[in-house]
């Protein structure tokens, strides 16, 4: 290309877990849109989707949180998110959502503008630097991403991308972990049995690194790998590309 | 429940806007080229025989499934079937008994059922027998062996085809039924056994 | 803890008690895992298996969307050709009706095939006090009969069961050691099975379809059994849901062809039965009595709300082989009869959010179930709209105060950053033990069953970006 490349305009919308409890993913993700020549901005009135209590069926305060998101979010610019899971919940529950108030329009412009990052990203590879790690990992599809986006090539794509490292698909990557945002506290120990056999499975590839576009997966599925001694760690998809990005072998 | 008021009480939850009315396509299911050879191949494997019969005595063509046994007792329903077919069971030192005239004793004991068919459905390997004379319903179901003798020209490509047909029977009978291969379970320890209910085998011999 | 499925209790309690029966796990998934694949590999053989679900869906919406005219001209169809038809408001008056029926034939045994509708309305038990010994005769159930069980999955009823478990049952019926040896015990199954065929003067049968052009059923069986209850016992009756009712002929080409795959991955079941009324005057054999009962039992209570598109469901089973949760628990865990996500959905709004709201809850809402339904029902959003109900109606006073606190921090971004900094404070301070000292409920349950926090971190993400934006 001869000219400059214009900085594309993004808004990074973490999600409230990711934000609250999860900085790094959110700081990789920020510096993966940077070097994909992304001008990353942040709303910081942008807090939360309001999956959590729409999924438990308390539509007010789904609607009470949510609101004060969308209105954080207008503009023009696309919104890259850290969760397949929120990404649903904007694009496909929002406009459901706001149904005949008077943010239905506004909530459609939103959903219209939500993207999941590695789906994002992926349609960026070619402006990334070069890749490279040494890493073994194993990826776990996260429900809302697959079946709600149908996003499963992405993460892949992405995971394809860097050099040297080893992608082993585990036996059922597409079933559920067990975590289910508020499943996980109604029925832990049912939520648990669920994450063993993704544990397990994850586990019996021989890769010790458990990537995923979600998360509240890798909090589940990670959390009770450590309590059962299982050396597994879980990566947000963006610390992988950024770990790949820098060291070269991270 | 009166009839009345339960539909009733059925239309009243019911809106007044209904969608329209659903068209089948006719050409949804997949096209298939050699009906027979598809028929055999299907029919094979769900565990069923196909015995294909290019004329010359019946004997021939029972001969396989009836050596198979000693002496059994073939329970034949008159019509439908090849004219000469006591002969080639009694040749084999079989004993015939024919429905719907055989006792009930005769009919529940029978070792072999032997039926003809209306259709038979390529995409599956389905043969159809129906209730009404000759057939009836015991013959097909009772015996551990059913032998169906079905014209291949009586194969139609596909369920969609077949239930075409069945529609624009003129009179139904109070029973059709589709036979794919012999009764089987998975019932326990998810292992296939064959022969649950109603017959373990299921030989149909396509005549030309 | 009691190691039995106690229906006055929660989802909860009886998935504890599923999680802690030996090999159940191994059982359940073995067999949701055959099925499943065996369903992908059945469809393969469609030209369009999407595009014919989205047939199969419209054909289901159309018959429901005229179900009284389709109902009616059912029952106008089945009585033209002789057969007798009953409407049946609630389980009482089916379970009444086939009462009376075996009262007037002196029948003192009743041969069953499988048939989720009985089940539902309790027949067997009504027909055991009359003194009328109710045979399963499907394989399955009759193991389950055997064990004193419900089903446990509504295609493959006694999945729970393994062979040694159905060699002991079936040893201890016949008081004769039986070897663990599948086709041996099919074999005493068939032989004790037909000579109670032979000798029932009640058969009945559940209906996967009605046709209503053709005033006919259509009835699937794999081992014939269905074919023995309507054929050899001199009276023969049907007890069909309400919603199973379709148009056409051409129609029911199209069901079949995608239950049969969807069900148990096959082309096409064994045998398909077609029934149209009685047995005509010159047919060989027969019933001399054909009834259809057709039973509302609070289906009604889903037409024309956001709910009735469950009543599509032609129970293939497909969502309880793809379900995570079903795995882990199998059926018992959610109801004696309808079980996994259909039977989430459909034990609320037959039975109302009171006795069964919770069951709604049983799900991650992972999607699985509506990813493969052959006729499309929206079942994870259902659940979503049935939660809502229950948070209305049955959610603990606490929950929803929870939900109104909790929307109060996170609707605002500098309350939520006031929130992230306490908590974060906390929990490097605390580490696991939030969940185990703290008087935080939620925390403990995360915990509880073995599970670590993340460590927490020092800020959270926008107050890194403080100041870079926003
Ligand atoms: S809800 Fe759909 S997938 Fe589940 S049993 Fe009914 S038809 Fe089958």
């Amino acid at each position: 290309m001869t000219h400059e490349r214009q900085p594309k305009k993004v808004i990074l919308f973490p999600t409230c877990l990711v934000d609250l409890m999860f900085p790094d993913a959110a700081r990789a993700a920020e510096r993966v849109l940077g070097r994909a020549g992304c001008n990353v901005d942040f709303r910081a009135q942008a807090v939360c989707c309001g999956q959590p209590a729409w999924n438990s069926g308390h539509v007010e305060a789904a609607r009470r949180v949510a609101r004060g998101t969308l209105e954080a979010l207008r503009g023009a610019e696309p919104i890259v998110t850290c969760s397949g899971s929120c990404t649903t919940m904007i694009q496909h529950y929002w406009p459901e959502l706001f149904e005949d108030t008077p943010l239905e329009s506004a909530a459609r412009d939103v959903a219209a503008r939500v993207r999941e990052f590695s789906s994002f990203v992926a349609e960026l590879i070619s402006l990334l630097p070069e890749l490279r790690s040494a890493r073994v990992v194993t990826y776990h599809d996260s429900c809302h991403m697959l079946r709600g986006l149908g996003i499963k090539d992405a993460p892949r794509d992405l995971l394809g991308a860097i050099d040297g490292l080893e992608l082993r698909e585990m036996e059922g990557s597409e079933r559920c972990c067990g975590f289910g945002g508020t499943f996980s506290i109604r029925y832990p120990e049912l939520s648990c049995a669920m994450a063993d056999e993704k544990v397990d499975d994850a586990a019996s590839t021989g890769a010790t690194t458990v990537v995923a576009s979600d998360i509240g997966c890798l909090m589940h599925i990670c959390g009770r790998a450590d309590a059962r001694g299982v050396a597994l760690e879980g990566r947000y998809i963006a610390e992988i590309l950024e770990g790949s990005m820098e060291e070269g072998v991270p | 429940m009166d009839r009345t008021l339960f539909l009733e009480r059925i239309r009243r939850r019911l809106g007044d806007v209904k969608p329209p009315p659903v068209r089948i396509p006719h050409d949804w299911a997949s096209e298939i080229d050699d009906p027979v050879a598809r028929f055999e191949q299907e029919l094979d494997a769900v565990g069923g025989k196909v015995h294909r019969f290019r004329g010359g005595p019946t004997a021939d063509a029972l001969a396989p499934i009836l050596q198979a046994r000693e002496l059994p007792a073939v329970l034949i329903v008159r019509d439908g079937v090849p004219e000469d077919i006591e002969a080639a069971v009694t040749r084999s030192g079989g004993k015939v008994r024919w429905w719907p005239d055989a006792s009930r004793e005769e009919v529940t004991s029978a070792d072999i059922g032997v039926t003809g068919a209306l259709w038979g459905v390529a995409e599956t390997g389905t043969i159809v027998v129906s209730s009404s004379p000759p057939s009836g319903r015991a013959p097909s179901l009772l015996p551990p062996v059913h032998v169906a003798f079905v014209a291949s020209e009586r194969i139609v490509p596909s369920t969609a085809e077949l239930f075409r047909r069945i529609a624009s029977m003129t009179e139904l009978p109070s029973n059709l039924v589709l036979i794919t291969g012999p009764s089987k379970s998975a019932d326990i320890g998810l292992e296939l056994t064959l022969g649950v209910h109603g017959p373990a085998e299921l030989h149909v011999v396509l005549t030309a | 803890m009691s190691d039995t499925h106690d229906y006055s209790k929660g989802f909860g309690a009886r998935a504890a008690v599923s999680l802690g029966r030996p090999g159940l796990h191994d059982l359940v998934s073995e067999a949701v895992d055959r099925q499943s694949a065996a369903r992908l590999q059945a469809l393969e053989s469609l030209d369009d298996p999407e595009a014919l679900r989205d047939l199969a869906a419209e054909i289901r919406d159309d018959a429901l969307a005229r179900l009284d005219e389709r109902l009616a001209s059912l029952a106008a169809n089945w009585e033209a050709a002789g057969g007798t038809v009953f409407f049946a408001a609630d389980a009482d008056e089916a379970r009444s009706y086939v009462a009376d029926l075996a009262t007037r034939t002196g029948a003192k045994t009743a041969v069953k095939s499988k048939s989720m509708v009985t089940e539902e309305i309790g027949l067997n038990a009504v027909l055991e006090q009359m003194g009328v010994e109710a045979i399963e005769t499907d394989l399955g159930e009759f193991i389950n009969q055997v064990a004193g069980d419900h089903p446990s999955h509504i295609v493959a009823p006694a999945i729970h069961h393994s062979k040694a478990d159905v060699a002991r049952l079936f040893s201890r019926l016949s008081d004769e050691p039986r070897d663990e040896d599948a086709q041996a015990l099919t074999g005493f199954a068939r032989a004790y099975l037909r000579e109670k065929f032979l000798s029932a003067e009640l058969g009945i049968t559940g209906a996967n379809f009605g046709i209503s052009e053709a005033g006919a059923l259509c009835i699937v069986s794999n081992e014939g059994n269905a074919r023995m209850c309507m054929s050899l016992p001199p009276v023969h009756v049907a007890v069909m849901g309400m919603e199973r009712v379709i148009g056409t002929w051409d129609e029911l080409a199209v069901m079949l062809a995608l239950l049969c795959r969807s069900a148990t991955g096959q082309k096409i079941t064994q045998y398909v039965s077609l029934l149209n009324g009685a047995r005509r005057s010159d047919e060989p054999d027969g019933p001399e009595e054909s009834h259809l009962v057709i039973v509302d039992n609070g289906r009604s209570n889903l037409l024309g709300t956001r709910y009735s598109s469950a009543l599509r469901c032609i129970r293939c089973g497909a969502c309880l082989n793809v379900c995570p949760v079903f795995r882990q628990t199998g059926g018992h865990a959610y109801d004696p009869v309808y079980s996994g996500p259909i039977g989430a959905v459909i034990n609320p709004l037959m039975k109302g959010t009171d006795e069964a709201g919770e069951l709604a809850h049983a799900s991650t809402l992972c999607g699985a179930c509506t990813a493969v339904c052959p006729v499309r029902i929206p079942l994870h959003d259902l659940l979503v709209y049935l939660r809502q109900e229950y948070a209305r109606e049955s959610a603990p006073a606490t929950e929803r105060a929870g939900y109104q606190v909790w929307a109060r921090a996170w609707s605002n971004g500098r309350r939520f950053a006031w929130f992230s900094r306490v908590g974060n404070r906390f929990g490097r301070i605390m580490g696991d033990r939030v969940g185990t000292r703290l008087p935080l409920p939620l925390l403990s349950r995360w915990t509880r069953p073995g599970r670590r926090l993340p460590s927490f971190p020092d800020k959270a993400y926008r107050d890194e970006r403080k100041g870079a934006g926003g």
